[in-house]
């Protein structure tokens, strides 16, 4: 798959990595600290998938190869993963699963289009509103989602709402995201032909 | 880089037997199994157990049987004024036991692991390219910090963030992006002269 690489491709790998790995250990770590723990779900996990999506995307658009993006993503996971704070399992799955989504979103349409990167940072960051529930289920087992069934129940009894309400809820948080997720992958293309630009490389 | 090799196939030995004791083990004995990968973190990785006094490892922890003993079965668990389920406590029990078991197999697999350890693997399993760009990466992050203050700065001293927030913004990533670019451009040229083949 990586035959034939050149030395420039694989240092521009390296540092599409660092930029999102440094992202993910400023802007991350800060944004951590500004928002209580269970707010992260929605906003942190959410401005992080989108700053990833862009910075990777715009990573495709200087390395045109199929397997750059999930490369930048390992990079970057490998550098979460020996960042300041330990070992944390959460979002080195996830920059794990949002580049190997950004990989098949492009996969799928297979063209440098503003269309592309769309449907590539739209699958990507539609894979905040599944982390949770995957990583709740791979840490605590099935336990989790009979806790999880029991409190919806319990909850909209509670609240005097119907349980159907609870999955209209979750559809709405689900197409933000996917709207987010969209923008980030069109807003990519657009800054990386910006870049190109400055750097007088011409869009391709 | 015999010793590396040792040293990883040891660490992957036992995360997997950890695994597949995670997997057939149930109830009570996934304490045990937690317990003795503790004694196993002490160790090999005694830094690793930071992990404990961090407020929000006890949240995640605790929340489980909380959660279970309020919500999950009938109540006759009686602590006080309290009524709890005992259905629910051994539930989320379990469910903790199982996600700590999890937390502290990672920190197996991992502890004790550096970028440079990481690197030497990459390129002794012939994987040269990745390994040379996880350097090129973690060698750049003080350049990135040092690039992105430089421009934040400029901006502010100009009064962008203010004036016109969106556009200063993405200035600042085109700016950022373009000079590490630039800067990359000199780790190629670097590369290249010292013969140096990613193949």
């Amino acid at each position: 798959m990586r035959r034939g690489w050149t030395v420039r491709e694989w240092v521009f790998v390296g540092l599409f990595g660092a930029l999102w790995g440094a992202a993910e250990m400023t802007l991350g770590s800060v944004l951590h600290l500004i928002f209580p723990p269970v707010a992260d779900t929605f906003l942190v996990g959410l401005i992080m998938a989108s700053v990833g999506c862009l910075i990777a995307l715009c990573g495709r658009v200087f390395v045109p190869h199929r397997g750059s993006i999930l490369l930048i993503g390992l990079i970057t996971a490998v550098l979460k993963a020996f960042s300041l704070g330990g070992v944390k399992i959460g979002p080195i799955i996830g920059i794990l699963a949002e580049s190997l989504l950004l990989e098949l979103g492009l996969l799928v349409m297979r063209r440098d289009s503003y269309a592309a990167f769309g449907v590539a940072g739209l699958l990507a960051v539609s894979w905040n509103f599944f982390h949770r529930f995957v990583m709740m289920g791979l840490l605590y087992g099935a336990g989790f989602f009979e806790v999880a069934a029991r409190m919806v129940r319990d909850g909209s009894r509670l609240l005097g709402v119907r349980e159907e309400l609870i999955f209209v809820i979750l559809g709405v948080l689900l197409a933000i995201r996917m709207a987010a997720g969209a923008a980030a992958g069109v807003a990519a293309r657009a800054l990386a032909g910006q870049i190109q630009r400055r750097l007088g490389h011409g869009e391709r | 880089m015999g010793s590396g090799r040792q040293f990883f196939g040891l660490r992957l030995a036992l995360t997997a037997a950890c695994l597949a004791a995670l997997a057939l083990l149930e109830g009570p004995w996934l304490l045990a199994l937690a317990a003795a990968l503790l004694a196993l973190n002490l160790l090999l990785n005694p830094d690793g157990l930071a992990l404990f006094a961090r407020l929000r490892f006890w949240l995640f922890l605790l929340s489980p049987p909380l959660i279970g003993a309020a919500v999950f079965g009938s109540r006759d668990l009686s602590l006080g004024a309290v009524r709890l389920s005992q259905e629910g406590l051994a539930l989320g029990l379990v469910m903790s036991g199982r996600a700590l078991c999890l937390l502290l197999t990672f920190q197996v697999a991992l502890g004790g692991l550096s970028v440079t350890r990481l690197i030497g693997l990459f390129h002794s399993r012939g994987l040269k390219g990745l390994g040379f760009a996880l350097g090129v990466a973690y060698n750049m992050l003080s350049t990135l910090g040092e690039i992105s203050l430089t421009t934040l700065y400029t901006l502010r001293l100009r009064g962008a963030f203010r004036r016109h927030p969106v556009r200063a913004l993405r200035l600042f990533v085109v700016t950022v992006v373009s000079a590490a670019l630039r800067h990359a451009e000199d780790i190629v040229h670097a590369a290249s002269v010292r013969g140096f083949d990613a193949q």
